[in-house]
């Protein structure tokens, strides 16, 4: 526990019901159970699901979401944000869109570290110029991941279409001198996604920017979306042939984080980009009356029955990427191999 | 509702080819009395007219909630209607005035049963009226309200054909049966959409029991907590059909918002659906017959001639039979022979 943790009565308290939350929500998801007393620790918010790249890789990009685009409205937030506080570890705040293009997106930081969450979000950094990245160092964010995919302008731009390399380039080492500078204590990840466009470039790209004012190079898995997308599923570098190597088990998202959508709506994990199984909405009630609710109790039951018949799971392989631990808390969304920068320095 | 000064107001007029009276209101005067249509069919009784000498009897008409202030004030000369629309319950001192009025009048024959055992003195029907401006056709609001609507119809996805629930979240309004339903008919339509907005009670377990079947149907099957008055009119306008299969007494209320908004409305065969005026209502299923509701619906589906003409029709009997004129006349002639005398 950090000494700030442990001199605040408040955080400390939070912390302690952390804790307590984990063996019981571990206990919860081994045994089945569709209603626990528990929360979920890991809370996504997507401020936007606008983005201004065309990713390969991605729905979005692909232009073959259907749900509305939007912003996720300001009383909205607070009121997401004030009902986590007590009991959320992080709230992270993207989703399905580029989270700088929110209007409010600095005060939407601010206001989430004002109430003690730990807060992160990735950005493709097209727009972290200098005023945005000064903006961003001084909100409190305590993880950025800063997507590069690509050492070369040709793999870059073939991956991230629409975006410049060297603009993107140029952001993204201003804003580490910058946090170099102001001797911030953010967290920046440099972060590559593993597929057939990048593979090549992969050590050469961990290597390059280890040497960099990065803190973490994250080598990033290609998420499939649970196989619904054949155009991704293509994209892949070994040949996915759907098999985990283990027993299909109930997905711990379901149990562990809760994914909110610009305008409310709850789904189960992120493969449910288009909100196809939408599992209630925060504004009838809020986060935890959502997270107990109707439908995401349905969901886990069908889960434990063996039933996974909800589009984005039939053929999900992602579900197999962590496995939850009785005092550990879920993962983080993706599978990663983290590298630490200057680590042989 | 426009809330009525405390104090009585007096009006004075006379029917034609009836014997003058005086209306005095006591309570909450309905809002649709202000429609300038019906202040029309209301001229030389509406304020504002020219002030007659009081003559001949009175008529008071007491709002529900004002019927407990009659008491101990009431005059031989005078006729009094105690006007039950839209109470949800009496105390047993306004039941008690409600039973000694001349005249009960209703908006729905559900009311009555606030009266208890006792059979109430005559009893009148009188609708309420619809705001025929707010709840129009599809076209009608994108004319007014395009953007709005273009919005909400994207944000709810209603872009598919929808069917409306619009009723109480209980079993006796046949959520679940429609929930079945919709999922049957994605076999045949996959553009079907079954939204739901309560009108009327609301049993948590029943719609936690609904929003489980919902499941299935993804994104397609929308069960809203609430509804505002403001987007209330486009549910009803975006719809197909609206569906309410009921299998026990349940609010009008949305058979004539879907008259209103031009849309076919296929019900239970229950009271009140039943005693609609043809026109307002396309069709009623018996009631548990989950066959003959999939045949109305499906045949609304899929002809959508049918389903444009049915909407048509209820429109036009929404606006013969539901504007604030056509409720000001009747509520004239209830006035007018009720001071003509027995």
């Amino acid at each position: 526990m950090k000494r700030e943790t442990l001199i605040h009565p408040q955080l400390l308290r939070r912390r302690l019901r952390q804790k307590a939350n984990m063996p019981v929500k571990w206990a919860s998801y081994e045994l089945g159970l569709e209603h626990a007393p528990t929360f979920p620790d890991r809370v996504y918010v997507e401020s936007t699901n606008v983005c201004n790249l065309d990713c390969i890789m991605c729905p979005t990009g692909l232009h073959i979401d259907t749900r509305p685009k939007g912003y996720m409205d300001w009383p909205l937030y607070t009121s997401i944000i004030d009902e986590i506080a007590p009991f959320a570890e992080a709230v992270v705040l993207h989703s399905w869109g580029e989270p700088l293009l929110h209007p409010r997106i600095i005060d939407m930081i601010e206001y989430a570290k004002a109430r003690g969450l730990w807060v992160e979000l990735s950005t493709n950094a097209t727009r972290l110029d200098e005023e945005m990245a000064r903006r961003v160092l001084a909100s409190g964010l305590d993880r950025i991941y800063l997507s590069m995919d690509g050492l070369t302008k040709e793999t870059y731009e073939k991956v991230r279409v629409k975006g410049n390399f060297e603009t993107v380039l140029g952001n993204i080492e201003r804003f580490l001198d910058l946090k170099h500078e102001l001797g911030s204590g953010i967290e920046a990840d440099i972060q590559i996604v593993r597929l057939s466009e990048t593979d090549a470039e992969v050590a050469a790209f961990v290597e390059r920017w280890r040497r960099s004012r990065a803190d973490i190079v994250n080598i990033k898995e290609l998420d499939t979306w649970g196989g619904q997308i054949d155009e991704v599923s293509a994209l892949a570098v070994e040949d996915g042939d759907g098999d985990t190597g283990v027993e299909r088990a109930p997905c711990p998202n379901l149990w562990y984080h809760c994914h909110i959508h610009w305008d409310g709506v709850v789904v189960s994990c992120s493969r449910d980009y288009d909100a196809v199984t939408p599992l209630g909405n925060v504004r009838n009630g809020g986060v935890l009356k959502t997270w107990h609710g109707a439908r995401m109790r349905q969901m886990r039951q069908w889960h434990e029955q063996g039933d996974f018949c909800a589009k984005q799971c039939t053929d999900c392989v992602e579900w197999a990427w962590w496995r939850p631990t009785p005092f550990g808390g879920g993962g983080t969304g993706g599978k990663v191999n983290r590298v630490g920068a200057q680590e042989e320095e | 509702m426009a809330v009525a000064e405390s104090r009585p107001r007096n009006l004075t007029g006379s029917a034609p080819g009836a014997a003058s009276f005086r209306v005095e209101w006591v309570g909450e005067r309905p809002w649709w009395l202000d429609a300038q249509e019906a202040r029309a069919e209301l001229d030389g009784v509406e304020p504002g007219g020219r002030v007659q000498p009081a003559a001949g009897p009175v008529v008071v008409h007491a709002s529900a909630a004002a019927l407990g202030s009659l008491r101990g004030r009431r005059s031989p000369a005078e006729r009094v209607v105690a006007d039950l629309s839209g109470a949800e319950r009496l105390s047993r001192r306004e039941a008690r005035a409600a039973r000694s009025a001349d005249l009960v009048l209703v908006d729905d024959e559900r009311r009555l049963r606030l009266l208890g055992r006792d059979l109430p003195r005559p009893w009148a029907l009188l609708r309420t009226p619809v705001d025929l401006v707010e709840h129009a056709p599809i076209g009608t609001l994108l004319e007014r309200r395009d953007s709005e609507v273009k919005r909400f119809r994207r944000l709810h996805r209603l872009g598919g054909r929808t069917l409306l629930y619009a009723g109480p979240y209980r079993p006796e309004g046949g959520l679940h049966v429609l929930l079945d339903l919709a999922q049957a008919l994605r076999e045949r339509y996959d553009d079907v959409v079954v939204a739901a907005i309560p009108e009327g009670e609301v049993d948590a377990r029943y719609r936690d029991a609904c929003e489980r079947r919902a499941l299935a149907l993804g994104h397609r099957a929308i069960v809203e907590w609430t509804v505002d008055d403001a987007t209330r009119p486009l549910w009803y306008a975006l719809a197909h059909v609206v569906c309410v299969p009921a299998t026990a007494p349940v609010g009008m209320r949305p058979a004539l918002l879907a008259a209103a908004a031009g849309v076919p409305f296929v019900g239970g065969a229950v009271s009140p659906f039943a005693d609609l005026p043809r026109g307002l209502v396309h069709a009623l299923a018996p009631t548990g017959d989950a066959d003959a509701l999939a045949a109305q619906v499906e045949l609304l589906l899929a002809e959508p001639a049918r389903a444009r003409a049915a909407g048509d029709a209820a429109r036009r009997a929404a606006e013969a039979e539901l504007s604030p004129a056509a409720a000001a006349r009747r509520l004239r002639a209830l006035w007018s022979g009720l001071a003509a005398g027995p």
